[in-house]
């Protein structure tokens, strides 16, 4: 079996500053552990192997000095010299302008100065517009990830690549899952409805065999029936699981917050009875334990009152259970679907967007392409719950449909969605 | 005497093109080789070396000295390093490239016949340390990168990557994990 101190052990010996009595100690853990000692062997032969690196020369490049000559050089002359770099300070620009991709333009009596590739810039451009068309809720501050975006990368060659991060994805579309079987569900640490779990059942003294001195009292048989009868535990899962489920209803949108509120007390309610009818039977237990007449109508009568209780409690939480179980189940379906319904409503408003604002990639290379990953929106897998929703658009398409030769149906259709 | 990076970089922001040229020299290898082994290939070694140096001569004016010139080098590398990944990543889904991104493309397959004996050996042994490397994720190769070859602590990956030192030091351990030698591997590599 495997050092349980492995991972710990060898994590630290390789700290920086690991004390040198830690180190003491892990050297002697590894002497007297085989397991520790191979795994430590075979970490220091991948290290090892690593430090065989041998540097590679690097090729010959022109490390940016015309870009430093154009910029920056000479930047220490005083200004009285200044005129004397007039031409070359002139040409130094004309390059510099050439090299950062300046555009000049005058549209509608103003100066526009832009820098940077024309193509990504009009990536950025487009990327705004398309948000602004989705109607995405875009934050101004680009370090809140909670916020929704288009992130536009250019890849020479390959295309236009826009990643629209939509709050559809964090949608609660299909979880919780709807536990397997009855008695499968369970409540989590923070789960917001931990009030509906019920309280750990007191022994009530019943719930297990008789013991040898029991089958010498006098009420031998009543006790057999009290150990029998418990339903306790039954009705305390059938609790559980109606808890769950009322959850799992609400964040399916399946409940209001009114009767949300009712179930739980409904199901506090059960809890409360359950509680008080096993602690009278537990009483009751105890009181056939110590008797010591032989009379017995009257603990006859109290077990028959209490059997009559558990069965209807029993049955009133089983029922419960059941019935929350499927209204959850058919909420998450309709919530799924909804979910599904919104997707392609967003699929539909990029095709129309793209064919409103397609014609502005028209400096986009012929056989270049604009693939839009619609971030968490693909159908999940039982492997992966969060896939991404991939959309290829031809720029021939794109100009097609902007000049209203094709539709956006039929752009969306060409665009060959797919999940991954 | 030679002079310190510091100095390189006053001097270069004096509008020297000699300093920045010796600046650059000093250290592209180190970007380029570290480039090798966290890309895998000398195309985009070269990308990522170019990437680094214009950002380093863009941001030349806010280096104030109160870091070490080699560590901020580094930050840059590492925040390009993950840009270019991503842009791969990118590359791989749009389908243009493979889906090993090209990693481990060393170009060796087509040389090792003119190459001589040292040069040989030294292709060996990049080739098995690539190798390693291809097994763990680029968060990982970059810890085993700052660590091993550059030598830096924990903590400040921890501050480069914006980590907690723990998580650090558990991808290095993870990371070597993973490229520990099945017990196999180990006894073939005696053999060899």
């Amino acid at each position: 079996m495997p050092c349980s101190r492995t991972e710990h052990l060898l994590r630290e010996y390789f700290a920086d500053d690991l004390p040198p009595v830690m180190r003491a100690e892990i050297e002697q853990h590894v002497a007297d552990c085989p397991d520790c000692a191979a795994e430590l062997r075979q970490l220091h032969g991948a290290a090892h192997t690593l430090g065989q690196w041998r540097e590679l020369p690097i090729p010959r490049w022109n490390r940016h000095l015309a870009l430093f000559r154009g910029e920056r050089a000479d930047a220490s002359q005083g200004w009285r010299f200044l005129w004397q770099w007039l031409p070359a300070t002139a040409c130094a620009l004309m390059f510099g302008l050439l090299l950062l991709n300046t555009s000049v333009l005058y549209r509608a009596g103003t100066l526009e100065i832009s820098f940077g590739n024309p193509l990504s810039r009009n990536a950025d451009d487009f990327a705004g517009r398309l948000a602004e068309a989705l109607g995405l809720e875009t934050a101004a501050d680009p370090f809140d990830l909670t916020a929704e975006r288009i992130h536009s990368s250019y890849l020479a060659g390959r295309g236009l690549v826009l990643e629209v991060r939509s709050n559809l994805a964090t949608a609660n579309r299909f979880n919780p899952a709807i536990p397997d079987s009855p008695g499968a569900a369970s409540l989590q640490d923070g789960n917001p409805s931990a009030m509906l779990a019920p309280t750990k059942l007191r022994q009530t003294g019943a719930e297990s065999d008789l013991t040898a001195s029991d089958t010498r009292r006098p009420h031998r048989d009543l006790l057999l029936r009290a150990s029998e009868i418990n339903t306790a535990e039954l009705v305390n899962s059938a609790i559980i699981e109606a808890g769950e489920y009322a959850r799992i209803l609400r964040d399916a949108d399946g409940v209001d917050r009114e009767n949300f509120e009712q179930l739980r007390e409904e199901i506090e309610t059960l809890r409360r009875q359950n509680l008080a009818v096993s602690d009278r039977l537990r009483d009751l237990t105890e009181e056939l334990r110590r008797s010591t007449t032989t009379e017995n109508e009257s603990f006859q009568a109290a077990l028959d009152t209490i059997t009559g209780e558990m069965n209807q409690l029993r049955s009133q939480a089983q029922d419960l259970a059941a019935d929350l179980r499927r209204r959850s189940e058919s909420a998450q379906a309709s919530r799924a679907e909804r979910w599904r319904n919104e997707v392609a409503s967003l699929e539909q408003r990029l095709a129309r967007a793209l064919c409103g604002q397609g014609a502005r990639l028209g400096q986009l290379p012929e056989r270049e392409t604009i693939t839009i990953v619609l971030t968490g929106l693909g159908e999940p897998t039982p492997a992966r719950p969060a896939t991404d929703l991939i959309h290829t658009y031809a720029r021939s398409d794109l100009i097609q449909c902007a000049n209203g030769a094709i539709d956006p149906a039929t752009l969306e259709e060409r665009s060959n969605p797919y999940s991954n | 005497m030679s002079k310190s990076d510091e100095q390189l970089v006053a001097g270069a922001l004096a509008g020297s093109a000699r300093a920045w040229r010796q600046l650059v020299e000093r250290h592209e290898s180190r970007i380029y080789n570290l480039g090798y082994r966290l890309m895998g290939n000398s195309e985009d070694a070269m990308d990522l070396t170019q990437e680094v140096f214009l950002g380093v001569f863009r941001s030349l004016q806010h280096f104030r000295g109160e870091a070490n010139f080699r560590t901020w080098l580094f930050r840059i590398a590492h925040n390009k390093a993950v840009d270019l990944n991503r842009k791969k990543k990118l590359l791989i889904l749009t389908g243009g490239l493979d889906e090993n991104g090209g990693y481990d493309d060393l170009g060796l397959r087509a040389r090792p016949e003119t190459e001589p004996d040292h040069d040989l050996a030294a292709l060996q042994s990049n080739r098995q340390a690539l190798e390693l490397l291809s097994r763990v994720p680029l968060e990982q190769r970059l810890v085993v990168e700052l660590k091993i070859y550059q030598s830096l602590t924990f903590e400040e990956i921890a501050q480069m990557q914006e980590i907690s030192v723990n998580t650090a030091k558990t991808r290095f351990y993870a990371a070597l994990k993973k490229m520990r030698f099945a017990p196999e591997e180990e006894h073939a590599l005696l053999e060899n």
